[in-house]
């Protein structure tokens, strides 16, 4: 069972170093549009997405050096006690990623209209947060009905796919919370979560296409 | 009906589209589809003339045209504009 879950963990942490590598495509793009125009709606897009990128890529780093040996095993020692720590660092910057896309959503919107259950098993007790998964949920609530709305008055392919991939951001956070009924479930919050970086890559590259 | 916040880039934009949409434009018109004020649009005038996205006709200065360089700058911010709008948000 604990090796079975060393392989699932070892796959997240692939998935993770990919999202991550598309949260800065998507991240930089936004940099060289504020470059071009100096809009802080490009940097606050750019902000949040690095800032998720940037979490993804201390968490893959650590949980791959701390269990997996990445960087050689006396790397593997000293990190393996910091493994909650980093994860609490995780939640936090990932949730400030997404205030900052609500803060993008609050300050240049395109118009107003208006249990943890005790059966988690131990390894990912140092890699679950359900706290975050839940506080996340709450926050990017806000970002999902925005987006949805904003693709209900365009109906472009571009914002269809972006408010796509914001609703299944929102699913990957509501499978990493409800982990503790199936450990499935949290492999398929980490497919969600690639999912979702896809489709808001995808979004964004066919509204600049036109 | 609340007032809408338009960044300095966007009321770039606006002004040289409101002198592209007329191929030469004056002033007066300019002030109208831009919808500025006059001494705010003097200085964004002076402000775009000096990015040399924007330039007075030789023959009567009262007459601006939009520069290769506007143009260029019009075409990334629609694309950009399009980003930002699939995202539900404003430039």
């Amino acid at each position: 069972m604990f090796s079975f879950l060393l392989n699932v963990i070892r796959i997240d942490v692939v998935l993770e170093l990919i999202s991550f590598a598309i949260c800065i495509f998507i991240s930089l793009s936004f940099l060289r549009a504020h470059l071009r125009l100096g809009s802080s709606t490009f940097v606050l897009l750019s902000a949040g997405f690095g800032l998720m990128g940037g979490a993804m890529l201390v968490r893959a780093l650590t949980i791959g050096a701390a269990l997996f040996g990445f960087f050689g095993r006396d790397l593997s020692w000293s990190l393996a006690p910091y493994l909650f720590q980093v994860e609490l660092l995780y939640s936090f910057v990932r949730l400030a990623a997404y205030l900052v896309f609500v803060l993008a959503y609050v300050l240049r919107p395109a118009s107003r209209s208006g249990v943890q259950a005790a059966v988690v098993p131990p390894p990912l007790l140092l890699i679950y947060n359900p706290a975050f998964e839940l506080m996340s949920v709450v926050v990017l609530a806000y970002v999902v009905i925005a987006s949805t709305v904003n693709w209900m008055r365009t109906g472009s392919k571009g914002s269809g796919s972006v408010a796509g991939g914001f609703w299944a951001l929102l699913a990957s956070h509501l499978l990493f919370a409800l982990t503790p009924l199936s450990f499935l479930l949290y492999f398929a919050g980490h497919a969600a979560q690639l999912l979702s970086l896809l489709l808001i890559l995808w979004g964004s590259l066919e509204a600049m296409r036109g | 009906m609340r007032k809408t916040y338009r960044s300095r880039v966007r009321i770039y934009y606006d002004i040289l589209n409101a002198v592209l949409n007329q191929g030469h434009a004056r002033i007066a018109a300019i002030m109208r589809d831009a919808n500025l004020p006059y001494d705010r649009l003097q200085r964004y005038l002076e402000e775009l003339a000096e990015k040399g996205l924007l330039a007075r006709h030789q023959d009567d200065p009262s007459l601006f045209y939009v520069t290769e360089k506007g143009l260029r700058f019009v075409e990334e911010f629609q694309r950009f504009m399009r980003l930002a709008r699939a995202f539900g948000l404003e430039i």
